[in-house]
């Protein structure tokens, strides 16, 4: 639907190397990635790690020190060349959505059409599309905050844009809003079949609607791949601190296998990170780490349990001295004080 | 579906905001050109500025302009906290109406209170007649520094009662409960928890009415009490003197800038984080036993400022009828404010824009300089003109006239263009370039539309302060141009209060429409 002749390339949106500094704070630096068709890729970082910039930089928003960007195959930020925002095709939902407040619903709407555009039905399907139909004469501080939120995603797709690009869109919803929001946004992307580059600092979020991730850290991309990648086999300790909580234990290779407390365990290896044999680092994620017999793990204490609600956990001081955070199944009930065996189910990585 | 238009490489842009920062210098540079005019003028005058700066008259009557700043810059703290406290008070009936009268008297401008007293207090005004009706014997003339005194004080101190009035608004009653709580009294607990937050706003006040009375002319010379301003007027006017103007005018900057800087210093810009205290716990109070008593001196004040215009006007506006004079003057005053407002609203958009939005030390510094013109007095903005259009041939035209109020009231289109500007999201803008438009329809269809409602109050601000501006029409008009204000005041020095009436009247109408303006700004009506 976005596009109706296909693309020469695959790749919609391709960075390579770009960098960007305020004054004397690098923001972006020699960040690379790529955007295929229909994707959806979500860029997760921490607050600071220059995500909003790099996509500023692919919007045309801020021009990059150094590097290139493309955009359907053709050169839009680099050595000479800069297309300014207006002619690159891009759609941008902000992050306060940024609707004008001037217009309504469907003046915002049409703000990007061509008058052309603008007597077809683009509009009214597109109002269609996002259940805005009824709310069309509103004015945006007439609107709940997931209405805004579609109005903006409706602004963004109505010129039928090569890539969309998503600032932390659903961060300044509430929390009982932000799934079902979430949810409905997606699907609108996916109906109109539009490449996508959604920025977050929420883990969850990105693991769960991204098609990729890249992992944004201190203004480079660190790593990219599918969601269970990035979560079971992260590329370092940073990344693996970054995504879901774990234990981070001393160890030792043995061959394909590592050593540490919680015995010999079989590991995948962070890219480079480690020797054939030797000390190193091993992440065991706390839902990996299973209850068991006294007798038939490692041993240790229970000193604190912790309630989530969905699913609670426990703090275990093992008998080296290291407290390890243990995830509990719907059942199990602990007291501190209480003797444990642990053992392990499921991957471990060494660093 | 058209596939979207596939970009096309372009050279690197030209380096942002160039043009802008061109206009917003030249915007800076025309607040600088009397005060560099005056500079040049006073070097010209070689030993004789030098003679007039070292004469003790000159200093004596520094110190005339100085005490009158003082004493009425005081006497308005002490009424506006008077007044603060009346009006802020929970349990005042009709506090909406008290605040209102606190208020009116800005709608007189100092020379235009003069007269309505002048003409009050003749043999035929409602003043005199009611004062020997009351067996005071004849009524006493208004002059000299206890007459300005009172005049300025009573219709300046809105001044500091607004920004005292917005901090009372806005104070935490949270370390004055705390200070209770930790075994102080009322009045210390006030002193520590309450008179810190207050302070910005009283001392930022006092400062700019002591400016404001250093800058006023038409009222002191009105009531024959000699300070720079009116010894500059006749000066240049006798015109036998003009470098000796010149060097007493850049005394009266720099003491004026001093006051500027003070008021900067010490005053902060009180109404700029006026959101914080939002969330705060208000302070609350009640004038109990006292509520009589401050009825009355609200009440007397209140007959004093709107009471006494009301009355003298209702009188005179039976006597005295609305010719075609009046009625020229009025159009050629809606003119030149509309052009002058409409102007300084232009020239003040680049400088809004660059300091909300590009915040350099460029920026800053332009906004400090137009700042400047607070500090440039009417009679002192049109001295320094006139010395430049000398040597153009601008000379007795509109232009010199436009430029001196460009350079008077840049600052005041800045400040609500600023707070306007703030308020718009760049997001919008940005959302719009990336929705394909250019910088120039963005502007056009989103940044305007978003900026209007602020663009018109500034603008309406910036006319009728023009309107009702005295001494730089005086000396700048061309020959035979009248406005309202110059009308009064030739009608007010023949003592023609018959001819007076209507213009006085007139511009009373004007002004109001400044108070409606003002309090709509300060969220009180």
């Amino acid at each position: 639907m976005i596009s109706s002749e296909p693309l020469t390339s695959e790749t919609v949106v391709r960075c390579e190397g770009v960098s960007k500094s305020f004054g004397n704070s690098p923001a972006v630096r020699e960040a690379s990635l790529t955007l295929h068709q229909g994707e959806l890729l979500a860029i997760l970082g921490q607050s600071g790690c220059g995500k909003t910039t790099l996509l500023r930089i692919i919007a045309g928003l801020e021009r990059a020190d150094a590097g290139r960007v493309e955009i359907g195959g053709t050169l839009v930020d680099g050595p000479g060349v800069f297309v300014s925002p207006e002619k690159r095709g891009v759609g941008v939902v902000f992050q306060d959505y940024a609707l004008f407040p001037h217009l309504t619903v469907e003046q915002n709407v049409a703000y990007g059409l061509t008058r052309r555009a603008r007597r077809s039905r683009v509009i009214e399907d597109m109002l269609e599309m996002t259940g805005l139909l009824p709310l069309r004469d509103r004015r945006p501080h007439e609107l709940s905050g997931g209405e805004r939120q579609r109005t903006a995603i409706a602004r963004a797709l109505a010129p039928k844009p090569a890539v969309v690009l998503l600032d932390e869109p659903f961060s300044s919803l509430d929390t009982s809003l932000r799934d079902a929001v979430r949810h409905d946004v997606l699907e609108l992307l996916r109906q109109a079949g539009a490449s996508a580059v959604l920025v977050t600092h929420d883990q969850e979020e990105a693991l769960s609607v991204a098609d990729r991730v890249a992992v944004m850290m201190g203004g480079g991309v660190v790593q990219t791949g599918a969601p269970a990648e990035i979560y079971l086999r992260p590329a370092n300790r940073d990344i693996a601190g970054l995504l879901g909580d774990g234990n981070l234990l001393p160890g030792s290779m043995v061959g394909d296998c590592v050593r540490c407390e919680l015995g010999a365990l079989p590991c995948s290896r962070a890219g480079g990170c480690v020797r054939e044999s030797g000390d190193c680092e091993v992440f065991v994620r706390s839902e990996a780490i299973r209850l068991c017999g006294i007798d038939e793990g490692a041993r240790g204490v229970v000193e604190r349990t912790l309630f989530y609600g969905h699913d609670r956990a426990a703090l275990v001081r093992m008998e080296s001295g290291a407290v390890l955070r243990v995830r509990l199944g719907a059942g199990e009930v602990l007291v501190p004080g209480r003797r444990v065996g642990l053992r392990v189910d499921g991957d471990v990585v060494a660093f | 579906m058209s596939q979207l238009a596939l970009p096309t490489p372009a050279t690197r842009p030209a380096p942002r905001a160039w043009g802008l920062g061109v206009c917003a210098a030249a915007a800076a540079a025309v607040v600088l050109l009397p005060v560099v005019y005056l500079v040049v003028r006073t070097i010209g005058g070689g030993e004789r500025s030098v003679e007039t700066l070292l004469r003790a008259s000159t200093w004596a009557l520094a110190a005339r302009s100085v005490a009158l700043a003082l004493t009425v810059a005081t006497a308005s703290l002490a009424l506006a906290g008077a007044l603060a406290w009346i009006t802020g008070a929970r349990d005042l009936p009709f506090r909406r109406v008290w605040t209102g009268l606190a208020i009116a008297p800005l709608a007189a401008p100092c020379y235009l209170g003069a007269s309505v007293y002048l003409m009050g207090l003749s043999p035929r005004g409602p003043l005199g007649a009611a004062w020997e009706w009351l067996g005071f014997g004849r009524p006493p003339t208004l002059s000299g520094f206890w007459a300005a005194a009172f005049i300025l004080t009573i219709f300046v101190y809105p001044y500091v009662y607004l920004p005292l009035r917005a901090a009372c608004a806005k104070a935490d009653r949270g370390p004055y409960e705390a200070a209770r709580t930790l075994g102080r009294s009322p009045v210390r607990a006030f002193l520590t928890g309450v008179a810190p937050q207050l302070l910005p706003a009283a001392v930022g006040g006092w400062l700019f009415v002591g400016l404001y009375t250093l800058s006023e002319f038409g009222a002191v010379s009105l009531l024959r009490y000699d300070t720079f301003t009116r010894t500059i007027y006749l000066s240049y006017t006798s015109s036998f003197d003009r470098s000796a103007a010149a060097a007493m005018s850049l005394l009266l900057v720099l003491i004026a800038a001093g006051f500027l800087f003070a008021s900067d210093r010490f005053g902060g810009r009180g109404r700029a984080d006026r959101r914080t205290g939002e969330h705060a716990h208000p302070l609350v109070w009640s004038l109990g036993r006292a509520r009589w008593g401050a009825l009355a001196f609200a009440g007397v004040l209140a007959a004093l400022t709107s009471g006494v215009v009301l009355v003298v006007a209702a009188h005179w506006s039976t006597s005295a009828g609305f010719s075609g004079r009046t009625l020229d003057a009025a159009v050629s005053t809606g003119v030149l404010a509309a052009t002058a407002a409409t102007l300084t609203l232009i020239a003040g958009w680049p400088i809004a824009h660059l300091v909300v939005r590009r915040r350099s030390a460029f920026s800053i510094g332009v906004e400090r300089v137009s700042h400047l013109g607070f500090a440039l007095p009417g009679v002192v903005a049109a001295l320094g003109l006139a010395f430049f259009a000398l040597r153009t041939p601008f000379y007795q035209t509109w232009v010199v006239l436009l430029l001196a109020y460009l350079a008077m009231f840049l600052a005041q289109a800045i400040t609500p263009l600023r707070a306007t500007l703030g308020r718009i999201s760049p997001q919008t803008e940005e959302a719009a370039r990336t929705l394909g438009r250019s910088r120039a329809s963005v502007f056009f269809t989103v940044t305007l539309p978003q900026a209007a409602p602020g663009a018109v109050g500034a603008w309406l601000l910036v006319l009728i302060t023009t309107a009702r501006e005295l001494p730089a029409t005086l000396l700048l008009a061309p020959t035979g141009v009248r406005t309202l204000a110059t009308e009064l005041w030739g009608a007010m020095t023949e003592a023609e209060y018959g001819r007076a009436a209507a213009p006085a009247i007139a511009l009373l109408v004007v002004s109001c429409s400044a108070v409606v303006l003002v309090m709509r700004r300060e969220g009180l009506a």
